[in-house]
């Protein structure tokens, strides 16, 4: 069975925009990952195992290989706590159920634990 | 319980732990201290986390999704996680088992992820608990568990398999069905036909107020206290002093109470004659009259009481104390006594009665904190408690319904003489099984042909109890059903004749219906009967 990974496109602007759009619009955690780096695949594969295979359970991931088809769409979401304001420097963002922003994980040169990755899915969980 | 069950013991080691842990947590270290809270953080940590995630896989196993409740569910659950991992940094074991765990996880998502953390906690929760019972045995914390029955014979210790050294227990079945009267209840009912036999209606209840002021006068030792009385005020008259004017004056005072208390046992006397004779109340108008002057009379003999109590505590005042001086200490605790035991027939009106109910409603009352525990006793370690065991009621001896079994369990830490904590189960044992048993009234039968008059009789009955784990219901309701015999006269010709019939009985069977059928005089009859509590029969109001 696949795991809960959804990789948009990376040729097809609209069409990773258009996606992307549908699933903000679900009832879901999610795991934002940016990039197509190294680091990036790494962390998508880390996260994939967090996220498991059970498609009624709410966390997915979602892997947007280029930054700037989706920088427009994720700048409309809600960022009370204000956690990013230069779009440089995200590797992965925490979503929550209403599509607000509870985590952000910066890109640094290293992998994020698969500890960090585990809180950071639990920091989206707890928030509205 | 029932009065031949066994009674099967679970020990809750936790428990026994988590006192022991308490009382080291008393002892002021710092470092035993923070073990403890650590420990009790963690168990609670665990608690909270296994009770969110049992909500989360709830809410979302559900046929009818509520999306509300997925997302609260979800968060307690996340919460919990996170507030596990603010306690463990990432460069801690925990930590670092976790990270390496997770990266050789199967990809199995949450569900997995969550019971490797689940499963780290509770290692580390062992490490504590590992450091924690180095310092229990180091304390010399040591555990106690023991039993006692508790009969009309006083208190005597019961073998608990290993938890003591104490010999096995004296058999005694209790038995349970009884198809024969004992000798109580034969004179009883010998009593009860005495009673009521040549007695008509109409000085029934004269009869029956007799016989419950006969109780009354039982709770009041008359003639001892008379004895007393005079013991005393014959040491006074003996007494040798100078001072003859305060002798004088005690001994005028106990005369005083000596003439009264006499007064007070020939009124008693006296009410028994007016209330048990025809000729008694007559001068009553009503049977109304009949009650409210039995309640003065009642009510007349506790001022009397109270009366003669006030006076002796002014028997000797601190000025005759003073100056009959040396010879006054047996004097002083001769009227001590006196006063004490006057006290005591005062309070004892009110005591005998409320004693009785209550033995009937809760079963005997044990002052358990007086309970010494038996140098058979074994003090167990820790880790030497066996977890479970059994007490055979069968094995405590000779015992009746009422009694009760004590059971004390008890923790000590090391040589101190108090125990860290406390814990006492009390069992009151009654005949709740089902069972049959005999007992005896006398009735009034009617007899089914009209116009024929109540006939009186002694009566007999086989009663079926059914079941019940209730001391109030069995001592209070108790209802059977059954078969009867009696013997009547209907015909009136002074020859017994035999009868038999159904029976269902009320209230401990103090009160009885049925139907029954007079063999010899060839009649039907429906019939009530009734046992009263006479005052000189060996059945008591709440015996067998």
């Amino acid at each position: 069975m696949a795991q809960k990974i959804v990789t948009l496109s990376a040729t097809d602007p609209e069409a990773a925009k258009t996606e992307l759009r549908e699933w903000l619009g679900k009832h879901k955690i999610l795991f934002i990952v940016i990039g197509e780096t190294d680091i990036a695949l790494e962390t998508v594969r880390r996260a994939g195992n967090r996220v498991g295979e059970d498609i009624t359970k709410p966390q997915w991931v979602i892997h947007a290989p280029k930054r700037e088809d989706v920088v427009a769409i994720l700048d409309t979401l809600n960022d009370p706590n204000n956690l990013v304001s230069d779009w440089e420097k995200p590797l992965a963002i925490g979503v929550s159920f209403s599509d607000t922003f509870r985590d952000v994980i910066e890109r640094d040169g290293t992998i994020p634990t698969n500890r960090r990755i585990f809180e950071s899915l639990r920091l989206a969980e707890v928030g509205p | 319980m029932d009065i031949n069950s066994k009674l099967d013991l679970e020990i809750d080691q936790a428990a026994i732990l988590n006192a022991a842990n308490e009382g080291l947590a008393t002892d002021g270290d710092p470092r035993v201290d923070s073990l403890i809270t650590t420990l009790k953080q963690y168990r609670k940590l665990i608690e909270t986390m296994e009770a969110n995630i049992a909500l989360y896989e709830k809410a979302f196993r559900s046929v009818t999704p509520d999306l509300a409740l997925q997302e609260k569910t979800t968060a307690q659950r996340a919460q919990a996680a996170l507030d596990i991992l603010a306690f463990f940094p990432e460069d801690s074991r925990l930590g670092k088992r976790f990270e390496a765990a997770l990266e050789e996880s199967t990809g199995d998502g949450d569900v997995e992820d969550f019971q490797i953390l689940s499963r780290l906690l509770l290692d580390e929760l062992q490490y504590i608990e590992k450091d924690v019972t180095k310092l229990r045995k180091k304390a010399g914390f040591y555990f106690q568990l023991a039993a006692w029955m508790a009969t009309d014979a006083g208190q005597a210790p019961v073998k608990i398999e290993g938890f003591d050294d104490l010999p096995q227990g004296e058999f005694y079945e209790f038995e349970r069905n009884r198809l024969y009267l004992t000798p109580d209840q034969l004179q009883e009912l010998e009593g009860l036909n005495n009673f009521f036999e040549g007695m008509d209606k109409s000085n029934t209840f004269e009869k029956l107020s007799g016989a419950v002021l006969g109780i009354l006068s039982q709770a009041v030792d008359v003639e001892g206290i008379k004895l007393q009385i005079q013991t005393v005020l014959d040491r006074v008259k003996n007494l040798e002093t100078t001072a003859k004017a305060q002798k004088d004056a005690v001994i005028a005072r106990l005369e005083n109470i000596l003439a009264k208390w006499k007064g007070l046992g020939e009124k008693l006397e006296g009410l028994k004659a007016k209330y048990t004779n025809r000729g008694g109340i007559e001068t009553a108008t009503s049977k109304l009259d009949v009650l409210y002057g039995f309640y003065a009379d009642a009510k007349g003999l506790g001022d009397n009481i109270q009366e003669i109590y006030d006076l002796s505590e002014q028997v000797v005042t601190l000025d005759d104390f003073k100056k009959i001086e040396d010879a006054g200490n047996s004097l002083a605790n001769g009227i001590g006594k006196l006063t004490t035991d006057l006290k005591a027939a005062k309070d004892n009106l009110l005591e005998y009665s409320k004693n009785t109910y209550q033995m009937a409603l809760y079963g005997r009352q044990i002052n358990t904190g007086a309970l010494e525990i038996s140098k058979k006793v074994r003090k167990l370690a820790l880790d030497k408690i066996p977890n479970t065991s059994t007490i055979d009621l069968r094995f405590t001896g000779k015992r009746k319904p009422g009694d009760v079994l004590v059971m004390k369990a008890l923790l000590f830490k090391g040589d101190d003489k108090d125990p860290v904590k406390t814990e006492v189960r009390e069992f009151v044992v009654m005949n709740a099984l089902p069972h049959v048993h005999m007992t005896v009234a006398y009735t009034f039968a009617k007899p089914v042909q009209v116009g024929e008059n109540f006939k009186g009789g002694p009566l007999v009955s086989v009663l079926y109890k059914f079941r019940s784990r209730s001391l109030a219901y069995r001592n209070f309701f108790d209802p059977g059903i059954g078969l009867h015999a009696a013997s009547f006269d209907f015909t009136n010709d002074d020859t017994p004749e035999f009868a038999a019939g159904i029976v269902t009985s009320m209230f401990r069977d103090y009160l009885q219906f049925g139907w029954g059928f007079n063999f010899n005089a060839n009649a039907g009859y429906w019939f009530a009967g009734l046992r009263i509590p006479l005052p000189n029969s060996p059945v008591s109001l709440f015996g067998q």
